[in-house]
């Protein structure tokens, strides 16, 4: 599809071509899928006397040398084939699971980037290919995270997650953000988010302190499946999916991006792997964003943009056993449209991958937290926050 | 587009960094500046690159259809100069250390884009200019466009000689991607292709230039990745958006560019899409807010048209307003069921603006 010099297209038309509607029909069915199926899954019930999958990995005593050993073994050669620490520990249950979840990954990634490669890139496949791509690789990621985590003992001094949804939750904090080509570095982050039966509503605001911008946004979101306020859970996991409309206002820099997105978010509680596993997860994002930028002082219609949602991480909950405390994540997130946006790496293959972080939060008290998030892509991100909630626990 | 490989960069992530483009641009300044054993040679802005000098001979690769520059040494006859890349026809012109006019005689013309010249120098300075034909002249003129050639170089003589076919063209415009992998071995063999073609070639780097080292052979043989010069009242800035971005100094610079030719008809030129059209796929800019950054610096800078390449397909759209174009047809790996083969642009402009673009198939 293309336009030439002399078409002056719909905006519509312009909207529906930036999109590729076949990309986006088969984005929009396969979440649909993903809606559906985890819609359709067992609801989570709050018996913890369920026996815990690969139950007689949980059998084994593993002497610390041996311990050392597996971990190390883990990370090399565990990083070509996941599951190998546990397989050394003893544990050949989760090993197997772990090793299959690397198969599917690698699988996901065998079939997307053939096709990004082979196809140059087409349009009509891109979308789906760098989501089988960016999946698979997130898949292969949680293995490897969980095997070195499940052999090295961390479970021991793991957290547990939060069974209950928090009625409400607030946030405010400082972010700062190094890019040389912007005219800002600090912000004052707010967030509020009411949680209401299945049901949230979020919004958020941040405001630079030292030039001309705000970015807003405001959230509705719908829990298929996880924790709600009164209601326990079995575990950490969860299934949310997730709408919003935001504004950037970059006027300092000659901008507005107004934008409209939706999102499919899941959680795996990983205790539903292996024992090995208690306290950690896995955690999946996907969706589309469309905007529109508008630029100040100039007369035209704004130019409307499509987005790939996508993100995947592995963490873990802090805290002690009897209460959940907090919890951190080392993720990679592919939209380009945010502070930390895409990373910049030295040679060729730049303007293609996404930023990475980490995230974490602890709660000193039942309603009082600290935030912390860094990230690294276009720009060095680091934000620190005060954490506010009520309800979330026992 | 090459995106497995980019895939691989996830692995290094603990490497990244906002300035990856730095280095690359402060080396763009030590561009056409050569001092050796006596022999200083500056080209102005850069715009041609010293291939060799020394005190009886300098050869250089123009980088742009007109340019000044400032030799030194002990002059005692003649200097051969040796200018590569040249619009057909051009002059050189030089003037001595009193700014006396000095006698410039054509030796001989091995190709229509290459022209060896004798200066009667006398001193220790020659200024020198190469002046194409019909520089001061207002009208329309034509360009061509090429670029994302890559791996399809042993086929690139076949786009070469369509474009030498053309009736009016004056040069031709890239935006980078000319090999895989940008060795020096590869760019040379490049550089051996354009020998067909009959008309100069000015061009930035791509990403392809990159494969293997941030300080990249490009910058030896073909020049500076920024550059600006003025064509018949048109004003044309290369920049270097191989790493998907701009370092801060082409920031810098380009925005003096745009200041400088506000009231001119100004097309710009880099290799990086700002924005992908298909946004779902991703293949512009790693950071979509620099890129609105910049779209709103060329729109307020009034910028006529924009080409683009990376993409290895054709499309043509806007942004804020300015017309755009992505022309990665060099051959490089195609993208498939975009009914886009091999091809090169036509574009016709004038001091009033961009009037015609026409996308030419090849195959």
């Amino acid at each position: 599809m293309a336009f030439f010099v002399g078409d002056v297209p719909s905006p519509l038309r312009d909207i529906a071509t930036q999109v590729n509607r076949p990309s986006c029909s088969i984005l929009t069915v396969g979440v649909l899928v993903l809606v559906a199926s985890a819609a359709q899954a067992t609801p989570a019930t709050t018996s913890v006397s369920d026996e815990l999958p690969c139950a007689t990995d949980d059998e084994v005593t593993v002497t610390a040398p041996r311990r050392v050993l597996a971990t190390g073994l883990a990370v090399f050669p565990g990083f070509f084939v996941n599951g190998t620490g546990h397989w050394v520990a003893s544990r050949p249950c989760t090993a197997r699971r772990l090793l299959l979840a690397e198969g599917v990954g690698l699988g996901g990634m065998a079939v997307g980037i053939p096709t990004l490669a082979f196809t140059g890139a087409a349009h009509y496949l891109a979308g789906p290919a760098v989501l089988l791509t960016l999946g698979g690789f997130g898949v292969v990621l949680a293995a490897f995270g969980a095997d070195i985590y499940g052999v090295s003992g961390a479970s021991r001094y793991a957290g547990t997650p939060l069974l209950h949804r928090p009625s409400w939750e607030t946030e405010l904090g400082v972010l700062h953000v190094y890019n040389p080509n912007f005219d800002f570095n600090w912000l004052l982050t707010q967030r509020a988010a009411a949680n209401v039966g299945h049901l949230n509503l979020s919004m958020a605001l941040d405001t630079a302190l030292d030039g001309a911008h705000a970015r807003y946004r405001l959230g509705a979101g719908y829990r298929i499946r996880g924790p709600l306020p009164g209601t326990a859970s079995r575990d950490g996991s969860f299934v949310d999916v997730d709408a919003g409309m935001s504004e950037q206002r970059f006027t300092g820099m000659g901008f507005v991006t107004d934008s409209a997105e939706v999102q499919i978010k899941g959680r795996l509680d990983l205790s539903q792997f292996g024992p090995t596993l208690r306290g950690a997860f896995a955690e999946g994002t996907t969706g589309i964003a469309y905007s529109r930028t508008t630029y100040v002082g100039i007369s035209t219609d704004g130019d409307d943009e499509a987005m790939l949602l996508g993100r995947i991480g592995f963490g873990a909950y802090l805290g002690r056993k009897d209460r959940s405390g907090g919890e951190a994540m080392f993720y990679y997130d592919h939209r380009r449209d945010d502070y930390a946006a895409g990373v910049k790496l030295p040679g060729y293959g730049n303007g293609i991958v996404g930023h990475v972080g980490i995230h974490g939060r602890y709660f000193v008290s039942k309603q009082v937290g600290i935030g912390a998030v860094l990230e690294t892509g276009s720009s060095h991100v680091a934000n620190l926050s005060l954490l506010f909630r009520s309800g979330g626990h026992p | 587009m090459n995106a497995p490989w980019g895939a691989l960069g996830v692995v290094p992530l603990v490497f990244a960094c906002t300035g990856v483009a730095d280095d690359r641009t402060e080396r763009d300044e030590s561009v056409g500046h050569y001092d050796v054993a006596g022999v200083k040679v500056d080209v102005d802005e850069g715009l041609a690159v010293v291939r060799e000098a020394n005190g009886e001979h300098v050869m250089l690769w123009s980088s742009a259809p007109l340019w000044t520059a400032t030799v030194q040494g002990n002059f005692t006859d003649t200097y051969e100069v040796e200018v590569h890349n040249l619009v057909p026809g051009s002059a050189l012109t030089a003037t001595g250390p009193n700014d006396e006019a000095l006698a410039v005689t054509l030796i001989d013309e091995p190709r229509s884009t290459v022209r060896r010249f004798s200066v009667a120098a006398r001193g220790d300075r020659v200024e020198l200019a190469l002046v194409p034909p019909q520089s001061s002249k207002s009208g329309s003129f034509q360009f061509a466009v090429l670029s994302d050639i890559q791996s399809a170089v042993t086929e690139v003589r076949k786009i070469l000689l369509r474009i030498s076919d053309e009736p009016e063209v004056d040069f031709v415009l890239s935006v980078g991607d000319l090999t895989d992998l940008g060795t020096k071995d590869q760019l040379e063999f490049f550089e051996s292709k354009l020998r067909m073609l009959k008309v100069p070639f000015y061009t930035t780097l791509g990403n392809h230039e990159l494969f293997f080292s941030d300080k990249p052979p490009f910058q030896d043989l073909f020049g500076r990745a920024n550059f600006h010069f003025h064509y018949r009242g048109v004003a044309f800035s290369f920049v270097d958006s191989a790493s998907a971005t701009l370092s801060p100094l082409a920031h810098h610079w380009l925005m003096e560019w745009l200041e400088h030719d506000r009231s001119r008809t100004h097309v710009f030129a880099t290799h990086m899409p700002l924005v992908d059209p298909f946004g779902v796929r991703g293949g512009g800019f790693a950071s979509r807010i620099e890129a609105h950054q910049l779209v709103a610096k060329l729109a307020e800078g009034r910028v006529d048209a924009a080409f683009y390449g990376h993409i290895h397909s054709f499309c043509a759209f806007s942004t804020a307003g300015i017309p755009s174009y992505i022309s990665g047809g060099g051959g490089g790996r195609p993208e498939l069921l975009d009914g886009v083969g091999r091809h090169y642009l036509m574009v016709k402009i004038d001091d009033n603006g961009l009037k015609d673009v026409r996308k030419i198939e090849v195959d």
